[in-house]
């Protein structure tokens, strides 16, 4: 068994959550509090450290870095949308950030999708690339909303369509239970191993 | 059937907690056979010539670590054991310290990394706006990253940031990115497409299908499979072998979904 | 090379580009024609009606029957995420039926100016319904910025207050599951709608209605009435069936002319 605070804290907070499971308790109710709280705390430090503090010690102060305090100014106007009268001032910043955004993605995606559209290309020769080209087509015509009373060539193409979806879903779901199992193996792993000192 | 039916679903979360238990306490190692794209991935790694430079891409945070870790160390142990040059940046502050932990346990077993920080690899941390600092390291990675490392030390004395100034195929052979969903896109947006270097994804189990459409475009040269692909990895590669212990505890949970998935469709009754 | 290797000043294209750009072109081109038709009030095609959306008021109606709340959340992203802005129409309409039927919304937010814009649009929808005097601010609930305490709250807040109906609309991270078992425990119904491809297979199997992606935009559209909305969506649309038919083209004749295949290669000039 462990003589680390440290383990023992995280192994009796991982117990506390894991009750949950059974049914809310004082005990989850304590870590969910301590949850929330130290996540507020942390994400303070985190900005401060990660964020602003660089920005200021790197681009900020080094020389030439004035040009800096414009975007930092622009970024502050954020949070006029809780001074009322002034919410309006809020809209500037968050034009300018999604529209960069938007242009950003403009300038990039195209060229991608584009591969994955003459990728999606193939040659009719086998049954997996016909059976490709159909799922794909399908995928399209499921997503077709403009046509009220879709044409019956449409609307089977995006049952096949939804059924091809739907395959790959479950084939997600499969991979994302395995990789969750994963997390709570690590979690009993620190359990049995570092904290009750059992197991390889 | 009416008393499955109205099961307490409190026994299934017992059953998971049971079988993790037994997994920690008695390991069952399984080493898959390896798929043709983690042979792929190696294959890529072993033409490597020494000194050649790579650029590895830290996405998954602390979350992911358990199934991450094992297959970043193995990567980057064999990237290691071919001599080649190693240029590690990262998507958040937290993976920069992932990727630290990693290296340094990767380094401490090699001297020319244990003591060639800036001459055989680097890591660059992270950068506010990602993906702004992607874009711009394809043409030049110190400007890039604001010519400090993670630690705030200067890149310019580097030798290894001389010889490798941009993330482009004139001074990298290969790109990884190890990511656990948010790193695939942008690695292939700003990096793989415009400069056309291969790009290889290590990618948590959840993310895979998802990848295939980029591989059969070959917008990837290939995908490292969550644990699996990480034991795969480590055999080929002559790692160390960490990921067959969760292979087998995965293994054992994925027969137990399966059979509640089962029993459950066949008592359960639509509303 | 990247963008800025040498011999790339004075071209206007660059290799490789001519296909995307075209496509990215045409995209922008359908986009200001729908504006266009859409700000003169010209005719414009129908959006079908997503099974998902008619259910809103249904759902609000199962909670006022049952004397419980209904509780919406647009995901744990900031409002650049197109998916967020896309929850906002939903609100409204949720927030208007709650008024009309007087069942407390509780919305509960993991971003800060998500949670002010949502705060501002559930008064602003409670005073236009002519119920001011239902909106509460405690309601409106900012919990965490962090993923997983802000699910952890959620979870904690179901299991007290048990709302009826759960709609999760907007973009989920891993904690996607965490407040689907919640809302299923406290025997919720739910409705969500995502286009993050990672969590959808969550939403299929967990949820009682899932809208798919684009349906999302979709139903934000069509609940809106916005003609600016509905008018991206359609030209959205077209584009797919471009795009369609262009791969259709394409492996006609790739399959006909082998290699050599003169379509793809001019794409990728």
């Amino acid at each position: 068994m462990s003589t680390s605070l440290a383990v023992w804290t995280g192994a009796l907070l991982t117990l506390a959550v894991l009750s949950f499971l059974y049914d809310d308790n004082p005990a989850w109710r304590i870590t969910e509090h301590l949850y929330v709280g130290l996540a507020a705390g942390y994400g303070l430090g985190y900005t401060w450290q990660n964020y602003l503090r660089p920005v200021l010690l790197n681009q900020v102060g080094a020389p030439g870095g004035w040009i800096w305090i414009f975007p930092l100014v622009l970024g502050a106007l954020l949070y006029t949308r809780y001074i009322r009268g002034w919410e309006w001032l809020a809209r500037f910043p968050m034009g300018i950030w999604i529209g960069y955004g938007a242009g950003y993605i403009l300038a990039y995606l195209p060229r991608v999708v584009v591969g994955q559209v003459t990728g999606s290309m193939v040659a009719l020769n086998s049954l997996s690339n016909v059976a490709l080209l159909v799922c794909l087509l399908g995928g399209f015509a499921t997503f077709v909303f403009t046509l009220p009373d879709r044409p019956g060539l449409i609307r089977t193409a995006g049952r096949i369509g939804r059924y091809a979806i739907l395959i790959a879903l479950g084939v997600a779901f499969g991979g994302t239970v395995l990789y969750r199992f994963t997390l709570l193996y690590g979690q009993v792993h620190f359990l049995v191993h570092d904290w009750l000192g059992l197991g390889h | 059937m009416t008393a499955l039916r109205r099961l307490d679903r409190r026994w299934l979360y017992l059953g998971v907690l049971l079988i993790t238990v037994a997994a920690a306490v008695w390991p069952l190692r399984i080493a898959p056979r390896p798929t043709r794209e983690t042979r792929t991935a190696f294959d890529l790694a072993q033409a490597l010539q020494p000194g050649a430079g790579v650029f590895v891409y830290v996405e998954y945070g602390l979350g992911s670590r358990e199934e991450m870790d094992p297959m970043l160390a193995a990567v980057l142990g064999h990237l290691a054991d071919r001599g080649a040059h190693i240029v590690i940046a990262a998507r958040s502050p937290e993976a920069s310290q992932v990727a630290e932990t990693v290296m340094g346990g990767v380094a401490a077993r090699d001297p020319a990394y244990a003591k060639g920080y800036g001459q055989t690899w680097v890591n660059l941390g992270y950068r506010p706006a990602p993906d702004v600092a992607l874009r711009a390291a394809t043409s030049g990675i110190a400007a890039a990253y604001n010519e400090v490392d993670y630690a705030g030390r200067p890149l310019a004395g580097m030798p290894i940031l001389q010889a490798l100034r941009a993330l482009n195929r004139t001074y990298f052979a290969l790109a990884y990115a190890f990511d656990s969903g948010d790193g695939f896109a942008p690695m292939i947006y700003y990096v793989g497409t415009p400069t056309g270097l291969p790009v290889i994804i290590g990618a948590i189990s959840m993310e895979v299908p998802l990848l295939q459409p980029y591989l059969a475009a070959g917008q990837l040269a290939a995908v490292i499979a969550g644990a699996r692909g990480a034991a795969e990895y480590e055999a080929l590669a002559g790692q160390p072998r960490r990921a067959d212990v969760l292979v087998g505890a995965s293994a054992m949970a994925a027969i137990y979904v399966l059979a509640v998935m089962l029993l459950g469709n066949l008592v359960a009754r639509r509303p | 090379m990247g963008f800025d290797g040498p011999g790339y000043g004075a071209r206007l294209l660059l290799p490789g580009y001519l296909g995307s750009a075209l496509l990215a072109a045409l995209l922008l081109a359908l986009m200001l024609i729908c504006l266009f038709r859409a700000r003169h009030g010209l005719r414009m095609p129908h959006l079908r009606r997503l099974p998902g959306i008619r259910v809103l008021e249904e759902m609000v109606g199962r909670a006022t029957e049952m004397g419980r709340p209904v509780h919406m959340t647009p995901g744990t992203d900031d409002p650049r995420n197109p998916q967020v802005l896309a929850s906002f129409p939903i609100l409204r309409q949720l927030a208007l039926a709650a008024a009309r039927y007087d069942t407390p919304l509780l919305h509960t937010s993991a971003d800060q100016i998500v949670y002010a814009l949502s705060d501002a649009t559930i008064q602003q929808t409670y005073i236009e319904a002519g119920r001011a005097s239902l909106y509460d601010p405690e309601h409106v609930r900012y919990l965490s910025d962090n993923p997983f305490a802000y699910a952890a709250a959620v979870m904690g807040m179901f299991r007290r207050e048990r709302p009826a109906a759960n709609v999760m609309f907007g973009n989920f991270g891993a904690e996607a599951l965490l407040l689907i078992e919640a809302g299923a425990d406290a025997g919720s119904l739910q409705l969500a709608a995502t286009s993050n491809i990672f969590q959808l297979p969550f939403f299929v199997a967990g949820c009682d209605y899932t809208l798919i992606g684009e349906e999302m935009y979709v139903a934000a559209a069509s609940v809106s009435g916005d003609p600016m909305l509905r008018s991206t969506v359609i030209a959205q649309d077209w584009m797919r069936l471009v795009v369609a038919l262009l791969v259709l083209a394409g492996a006609i004749v790739h399959t006909l002319a082998g290699p050599s295949d003169p379509l793809r290669r001019w794409l990728q000039r």
